[in-house]
């Protein structure tokens, strides 16, 4: 039986007249790498700065290890924290930059030595470890500030939007390395995004901040395939889950890849035009509207004409109870 | 007539005669420090260019007994405003930075307003406070440097905390952050982290506040009378009509003000001087 | 914002406050509560009885009259200066360079060296160059019939010479703040050098020209060195100097509250202008 390493309950944030967040509870297992997902500027940022204490809640507690540290100050509560920006201290070389949280500890020298060392070649960074970090690349930097995370061995992990910064080809295998460090280490991480992809590829469990709320809290595979809301089927996934009516009172809801594209005149199917296309690979996927005039997007393995008319048949879908805002929960 | 073309002349005409009304007194002071009397105070109608040039008048200066004292004064009380500023500023600034705004407002305010009271107001209940002193310390705090530093630091650490919040303001906001996160204390993160980052603001505010109590001289006359600062020596001479003396003492004066002032024009802003209190 | 972490920053300011109020607020009260004592009476307003017997309706006037005209100066250089300093010109440097030299001057120096250039008789460099231009030499620093007018003008520029630099640079602070596209709008609207000045310049330097108003005004107000040695009327701060008695201060202190009161109405309008501006 796992036990809590983090738990927030009923956290509110407000600025001036706008809250931020309102009433947030969760609770993150030790060794979970969960995410928290959601578009910008929603407070993402927010919450994690309040669970390392940068920032005070309005309202609610913040426990780790069962302990309450909602009134602690940020130095006192042990965890790691990782920055968009990697927040480097300029006036130091990577070696000082990694040492600091040790040095902080008061721990002695050699063993403050070793321990850098030691974290610096887990992040392969040790042939840099002398560099001024004005010196070292961007992918370089973000490695500084990981193994300057990891060199004391604290509680919790709490990472906001590290990769954001990268290029693409340098995110995509930072990726993969956050992922064996966290597995390796076996220590519990909180790690902020956007990007649903990152999230995808790097959660055990995610979960899904919209206007200040969590809709969903589960699995990535799970709110792909059940999005509680019509917001988040459109937000998560490579191309946003469609929406159809099927009679007045609902909506079904369903994947590309759970319909299919059937010949014209089959039964039960429903056509629509094909507006555009896009490749990826061996798929098309075929961006369409129906003659009602919503749109939908398919996935279909041979080419279309754009203009053609062609039907699909839903396998699979999920329902949705109106009224017709995104906000609309799921039913079935 | 094309208003454009004239501009131009115009406006190098305007900044040449601004530019005039600053160096033409530094270019007088260094005729009257250097130039034999005859062709300066002597004549009635003074040459603007000297004929001749003279070394006299600085080694007299320089040799006359009555430069040591008030130059080690003049000194002592520079540094020890200038590290007070430092000492009291630094952490001022940075528990500015870090409280409400509200409160930190009424602060920057308080700290204004220190710089508006009239020196003469504040100077003469000072001297009976540093008077009765005397019970406890031999002398009291009248006539000392420290007493005189003290009185001085009115100017100086407002100037110094305003010009610091902007030093530490201007730091990436990530940083602190995570200096906390990683588990130092406040006072540790401003020592380790924020005054190296920001080392121009404090060796720029050192520089200020030093230049400042040089050129001082109200508290200096009446808080300080027995063993004057250079300032007070060279209002002696004034007074007295020894314009020759005055004239050395003075280039000796403004001697570290032109070095301290290239080395500050490259940092001075006008925000600094505003506190903050535009908005 | 931690209870400990707001508890460590108050006391990180603590020691400025307190220096703050032992150094210049408490003083300022004991100078007020003294201006009402005699060394034989309490609560007393005889002080403030003997004053216009020393000229203190004058030493007033007189206060008034410089920091009026003395601000005016400065103010009106200063834009000038401000106005030429913000766009890059061959000389530029050399230019500010030579306005932050007075500023770190002495105001002894600075005295002196006016001193020089305004006195009569031998000496005087102003009148030197004058006589280039076949005028003869002016008094400006002697009291006579009708030399109330140069002896304010010797002062004002002695004084602007040192202090039209702070007034620039808060000037020049508020000009970067103003967008460039206003006044290309401006221009393409027709509107000429004194039209962008006076309709788009100066409604949003508002704030900075009135906290500049407020420091230089008031260090006006308190002007002293320069006052002692190059103008021969008295003003409250030399007023306020010459009653000083370390026998009987309290004579001193009446001057000196006079001075205090006179401060903060200034500094009262200027601030109530300039939030009724905002």
């Amino acid at each position: 039986m796992t036990s809590i390493k983090l738990e927030i309950t009923n956290l509110t944030k407000i600025y001036g007249k706008k809250t931020v967040l309102s009433n947030l509870s969760l609770q993150v297992k030790t060794g979970e790498f969960f995410v928290v997902l959601g578009p910008s500027g929603e407070g993402k940022s927010t919450l994690l700065k309040m669970m390392a204490g940068i920032e005070d809640p309005d309202n609610g507690r913040v426990l780790i290890d069962g302990k309450d540290v909602t009134d602690e100050a940020p130095n006192k509560r042990n965890i790691a924290m990782v920055f968009q920006s990697y927040a480097l201290y300029p006036n130091m070389k990577v070696r000082g930059n990694i040492e600091f949280p040790l040095k902080m500890r008061h721990l002695p020298k050699d063993a403050i030595k070793e321990k850098a060392l030691n974290a610096a070649r887990l992040l392969k960074i040790d042939d840099i470890i002398d560099q001024p970090i004005t010196k070292i690349s961007g992918g370089q930097k973000q490695r500084v500030a990981l193994a300057r995370a990891i060199v004391r061995d604290p509680s919790l992990f709490l990472l906001d939007e590290p990769l954001s910064n990268l290029d693409a080809r340098t995110r995509f295998s930072a990726r993969g390395e956050l992922k064996r460090i966290q597995r390796e280490l076996g220590q519990t991480f909180v790690f902020v995004t956007h990007d649903q992809k990152e999230a995808a590829s790097l959660a055990d469990t995610v979960g899904v901040l919209h206007q200040g709320a969590f809709e969903q809290i589960a699995p990535f595979q799970q709110i792909y395939d059940n999005p509680k809301t019509k917001w988040i089927g459109d937000f998560v996934g490579d191309f946003p889950m469609n929406f159809i009516p099927a009679d007045q009172y609902s909506e079904i809801g369903f994947r590309p890849e759970w319909a299919r594209i059937v010949e014209t005149g089959t039964k039960e199917a429903t056509s629509a035009k094909v507006e555009s296309i896009e490749r990826v690979g061996d798929i098309h996927y075929l961006f369409c509207r129906m003659q009602s005039g919503v749109a939908v997007t398919l996935k279909g393995a041979e080419a279309k004409e754009i203009g053609s008319t062609i039907s699909f048949s839903v396998d699979r879908y999920n329902t949705y109870q109106k009224p017709a805002s995104k906000d609309v929960t799921l039913v079935s | 007539m094309n208003g454009k073309s004239l501009r131009k002349p115009a406006f190098y005409v305007g900044a040449a005669l601004l530019g005039l009304y600053f160096l033409y007194p530094l270019y007088v002071l260094f005729l009257l420090a250097f130039v034999p009397v005859q062709y300066t105070i002597g004549s009635i109608n003074p040459p603007q260019i000297p004929p001749a040039l003279t070394l006299s008048h600085l080694v007299t200066a320089l040799s006359s007994p009555d430069l040591i004292s008030p130059l080690e004064k003049s000194l002592e009380t520079a540094f020890i405003v200038g590290g007070i500023a430092l000492l009291v500023g630094i952490p001022a600034a940075y528990g500015l930075t870090k409280l409400s705004r509200r409160l930190s407002n009424t602060i920057s305010t308080m700290l204004f307003l220190t710089n508006m009271m009239p020196a003469l107001a504040i100077a003469i209940p000072i001297i009976a406070e540093y008077i009765s002193l005397g019970k406890y310390i031999p002398g009291g705090l009248y006539d000392s440097a420290l007493g005189l530093a003290l009185a001085q630091e009115l100017i100086a650490l407002p100037l110094t905390v305003f010009i610091l919040v902007g030093a530490f303001e201007s730091l990436p906001r990530d940083l602190e952050a995570q200096a906390r996160v990683d588990g130092a204390s406040m006072f540790r993160t401003l020592f380790l982290l924020l005054v190296p980052l920001a080392k121009a603001g404090v060796a720029a505010s050192f520089l200020l506040s030093w230049l400042l109590s040089w050129d001082e001289f109200t508290f200096a006359v009446l808080i300080s009378p027995i063993h004057p600062t250079l300032q007070v020596v060279i209002y002696d001479n004034i007074t007295r009509g020894n314009i020759l003396a005055s004239s050395a003492f003075a280039l000796i004066v403004t001697i570290p003000v032109i070095v301290l002032a290239l080395f500050l024009q490259r940092f001075l802003r006008g925000e600094m001087l505003t506190g903050g209190l535009t908005g | 914002m931690k209870w400990t972490d707001r508890r460590i920053a108050i006391l990180l300011t603590l020691p400025a406050i307190i220096y703050v109020v032992a150094f210049a607020f408490y003083p300022i009260v004991l100078a007020v509560y003294g201006s009402f004592q005699t060394p034989s009476q309490h609560n007393v307003l005889s002080n403030y009885q003997l004053l216009p017997s020393f000229g203190i309706y004058e030493a007033i006037d007189n206060t008034l009259v410089v920091t009026g005209f003395a601000l005016l100066w400065q103010f009106i250089v200063a834009f000038a200066a401000a106005n030429m300093l913000i766009k890059q010109f061959r000389g530029r440097s050399v230019l500010y360079a030579s306005m932050i030299i007075p500023y770190a001057s002495a105001t002894v120096v600075a005295a002196f060296i006016f001193g020089n250039i305004f006195t009569t008789g031998q000496g005087s460099y102003l009148n030197s160059f004058l006589s280039v231009f076949g005028i003869s030499p002016i008094n400006w620093t002697g009291v006579y019939e009708g030399s109330y007018p140069l002896n304010v003008l010797t002062i004002v520029l002695a004084d602007g010479w040192k202090n039209i630099s702070v007034v620039a640079l808060i000037l020049m602070a508020g000009m970067t703040t103003i967008p460039q596209e206003i006044y290309r709008a401006a221009e393409i609207d027709g509107a000429g050098t004194v039209q962008k000045f006076f309709r788009i310049t100066l409604p949003n330097l508002k704030g900075y020209i009135a906290i500049a108003l407020i420091i230089r005004g008031v260090s006006e107000f308190n002007i002293f060195a320069i006052a002692l040695l190059l103008f021969p009327y008295k003003l409250l701060t030399t007023l306020t100097y010459g009653l000083y008695d370390i026998a009987n201060p309290y004579l001193s202190y009446a001057s000196a509250t006079v001075l205090l009161g006179l401060v903060l109405v200034f500094a009262v309008i200027v601030a109530f202008y300039r939030s009724r501006g905002t």
